[in-house]
């Protein structure tokens, strides 16, 4: 026991004064909280100060039109008072753009009821940053296509004032926030960051000392089962601490944008989400932990190994490539099946608790089915972590990995 | 002359006459499509195609469906199935014929208010097609000319002043281009470098160098190497843009966006002028690295210093896309490292200032030769130095020393 309180000790000061690890461990909120601010700012927020010293975006932008269609004759309330120009031709309009009394002018051409087509013309010519702009413009087409009615075009641009009355209660998503769909996959993504790392990490280790022949000296003095344990142990506490800091910070820089835009309050997290995460954290760690000193003991060298996890982490990524079905329907067929199977469960069902509620039966399900396979798979790698196989200097193959697995190598 | 073609050549069949490499080579872009297909299937399976349910007690409903579309959809046609009364439609929602069921009462014409009923949650897609046929019922009196333009909608083209550059807001395919063309150059030349780089190591390693110097000089060597190197990657962008090409070629039938892609002549120039000297500057450099460190691990995290810098112009994509012309975006391009991707994203949402792209690729050729340089010295410095790594200060001593 001693031996392995040993191990831990040394592999968890190793691991953490590496700077790569300090600096991807500050890195990911740091840049988590750069892209939610830029993604987040708009131009009413107080941030957009800041962040228009990034664009050089003042947040005024005039435009004008000609109208060779003779369509328009009245703006709806919601163009502002000079918003938009009015030019008898497109040589005025051109000569105000060159001079830069606008960004920007729109030509409706004579056949415009006929073709729909509208010119956009911009100096910058950058079909992103006039989208608002021209959001409005849609608005002027549309009230003078409906005879400058305001009621008609109220009625047109929201044809129905709905009631929503959802028969069973769950948790509502305001379809039209991107951060509904943002923030599951955000947190899943964190998930499968942390588990993977710490199982690299775990690889790494082995695969390394096995490469310089470290481990050779270490067997002379600890059992294969000691040098197992210590390691997985001690790399679990240190992606566990990864994991508890991510998700802390995460939620930190989501608190500081609920002030402002992001959440609005539409978007509600489960208190409890950090204790969950913890827990499928440990378990997925421990079964695909495992999995990759396995891997490690089995693999002759790094480059080997590297290719070998590959296949390992293949289940863990499927859930995150169909996130975005999670989000909208968490309580489908195939995102239950996903949630409950033990290799991919981690990362699905913490992107299901995100995205809404889970029933506490599948919870309770997907829990014993994981910790019965961490149970299974630990045993398996434990019996395979043997001295022979460390030493071997054999290619990895699936087989091979397959059959020592379950103790016929 | 000759020997430097020799190393070349040899550098070039190390990496690409062998199963790996095509293995790679051919692996990504069919993981590409494994990926892409599950996750359509996904989105296929987890959406409700079921009916939805309507009351229609103020019988505001001339027009009942929505017209089939001519044009592919992957998200499912909206059906409305009519009931007499909202216990007949409850009934249908509990038994899950229908997903949901909206109910318009007697002063629906007067006040727009209207119920939306389902079990847990529905195909909010449904929704927008639902508004869309209460716009058709209401303007189904109008003249037909109107009425088509009001359902129809707009179509925006997009100008510069002098109109040399044109897009229609239906091909955003376009935008997706310098993106995916940034994307796809970067992982290309990282990796490649990271071949030489490998290879330089491993080389150093089991001490092949110190056979190979006795007959080949360390430049002919570096720079048959480095050729090597780009020629490599060269090859990788060859494979990977034909597969994009055979993809458009595939998907312009039937797919409108991808259909609407267009590279114009200036573009690719400028992705040209770009790309080449990039690319010696990070094979360069990978060298410089391979020949001052001992192994491999420590030179990987040295090259993550640069190989960072190429890439974060992608964490701002958003400034640099809607402000490609702002302060950030000008201030990157001015900086070597992020110039590349920075100028490929930029130039397909702006028009770069001449002046500004003069500077910026001048300056990408000036950081290749200067890497070059630096690489020379770093490899007659370092490469038969074993057990320790050599400071910047030491490459240059010693390099002066050497050569």
């Amino acid at each position: 026991m001693s031996k392995t309180i040993f191990i831990i000790r040394n592999e968890l000061i190793r691991t953490i004064v590496r700077p790569s690890f300090i600096i991807s461990l500050l890195m990911f909120p740091l840049i988590m909280a750069v892209v939610i601010f830029i993604s987040s700012t708009q131009k009413d927020s107080s941030s957009f100060a800041a962040f228009s010293m990034l664009t050089g975006d003042t947040g005024e932008e005039n435009e004008g039109y000609v109208d060779q269609s003779g369509l328009i004759k009245a703006f709806p309330p919601q163009v502002e008072e000079g918003a938009l120009k009015s030019f008898p031709d497109i040589h005025s309009a051109n000569q105000a753009l060159e001079n830069g009394d606008i960004s920007a002018y729109y030509l409706v051409p004579v056949n415009y009821l006929t073709s729909g087509t509208i010119n956009y013309i911009r100096a910058d010519y950058n079909p992103l940053s006039g989208l608002e702009n021209s959001t409005m413009f849609r608005d002027v087409l549309d009230y003078n296509l409906l005879g400058q009615d305001l009621q008609a075009a109220d009625r047109f641009w929201n044809p129905i004032q709905v009631e929503e009355v959802a028969l069973v209660e769950s948790v509502t998503r305001d379809a039209t926030n991107p951060m509904s769909y943002m923030l599951p996959y955000f947190v899943g993504m964190i998930l499968y960051v942390v588990i993977i790392s710490s199982a690299s990490l775990l690889l790494n280790s082995i695969s390394t000392e096995k490469g310089n022949r470290v481990i050779e000296l270490l067997i002379a003095s600890a059992s294969p089962q000691e040098i197992m344990n210590g390691k997985i142990l001690a790399l679990g506490v240190v992606g566990l601490f990864q994991a508890v800091f991510w998700a802390g910070t995460g939620l930190i820089v989501l608190n500081i944008f609920n002030q402002n835009t992001i959440l609005s309050g539409s978007l509600v997290l489960p208190p409890f989400l950090i204790l969950w995460v913890i827990l499928y954290f440990l378990l997925g760690y421990a079964i695909y932990g495992s999995l990759m000193a396995g891997v490690g003991a089995l693999a002759p060298g790094m480059k080997e190994a590297s290719q070998a996890t590959m296949l390992v982490v293949m289940p863990l990524l499927i859930p995150l490539i169909l996130s975005p079905s999670f989000s909208m329907a968490p309580d489908n067929a195939l995102s239950v099946a996903l949630s409950l199977f033990p290799f991919t469960a981690p990362v699905s069902m913490i992107t299901r608790l995100t995205a809404g509620s889970v029933p506490a039966w599948q919870l309770a399900l997907s829990l014993c089915l994981m910790l019965i396979t961490a149970f299974l798979v630990v045993r398996a790698v434990a019996g395979l972590f043997r001295a022979q196989t460390l030493l071997t200097g054999q290619n990895f193959n699936l087989l091979l990995f397959i059959k020592a697995l379950a103790g016929r190598a | 002359m000759t020997k430097t073609w020799r190393v070349f050549w040899q550098e070039y069949k190390h990496h690409v006459i062998r199963k790996r490499f095509f293995l790679i080579a051919l692996s990504i872009p069919l993981m590409l499509l494994v990926v892409m297909a599950i996750a359509i299937l996904g989105v296929f399976m987890t959406q409700d195609k079921r009916p939805v349910g309507i009351i229609d007690q103020a019988g505001y409903l001339k027009i009942q469906q929505l017209p089939v579309r001519e044009e592919y959809s992957p998200e499912p046609a909206l059906i409305l199935s009519y009931y007499q009364n909202e216990e007949a439609a409850a009934d249908a929602l509990k038994r899950r014929e229908i997903q949901a069921y909206y109910l318009l009462p007697l002063d629906f014409i007067e006040t727009s208010k209207g119920k939306l009923v389902y079990i847990k949650t529905w195909n909010t897609n449904m929704g927008y097609q639902f508004d869309r046929l209460l716009r058709m019922n209401m303007v189904e009196s109008m003249p037909a000319d109107i009425a088509y333009r009001l359902m129809e909608g707009d179509e925006f083209t997009i100008t510069n002043l002098d109109q040399s550059r044109e897009m229609s807001e239906k091909a955003w395919g376009n935008l997706v281009v310098p993106i995916a063309a940034g994307l796809l150059i970067m992982v290309i030349i990282i990796t490649a470098g990271g071949y030489l780089l490998q290879a330089l190591v491993e080389e150093k390693e089991n001490r092949t160098i110190e056979i190979i110097v006795t007959s080949v000089s360390p430049n002919q060597l570096m720079i048959g190497k480095i050729l090597g190197d780009i020629a490599v990657g060269l090859t990788q962008l060859i494979i990977w843009s034909g597969f994009l090409i055979i993809g458009y070629l595939l998907a312009r039938g039937s797919v409108d966006w991808i259909a609407q892609i267009r590279l114009s002549k200036e573009y690719l120039i400028l992705l040209t002028l770009v790309v080449i000297p990039t690319f010696i500057t990070i094979a360069a450099l990978m060298a410089a690295i391979g020949s001052i460190t001992t192994e491999m691990r420590e030179a990987q995290q040295i090259s993550g210093y640069f190989t960072l810098p190429l890439m974060a112009p992608y964490w701002f994509s958003y400034v640099l896309m809607t402000s490609p012309n702002g302060p950030l975006a000008v201030l990157l391009s001015f900086f070597p490292l992020t110039a590349p991707v920075t100028l490929i994203m930029r130039s397909g949402f702006t028009q770069i200032p001449p002046w500004q792209l003069v500077i910026n690729i001048i300056e990408l050729f000036l950081l290749a030769g200067l890497s070059l340089w630096l690489a020379g010295k770093a490899f007659r410095a370092g490469m038969l130095n074993y057990g320790k790594r050599l400071s910047l200060k030491e490459v240059f001593a010693k390099g002066k020393a050497v050569g």
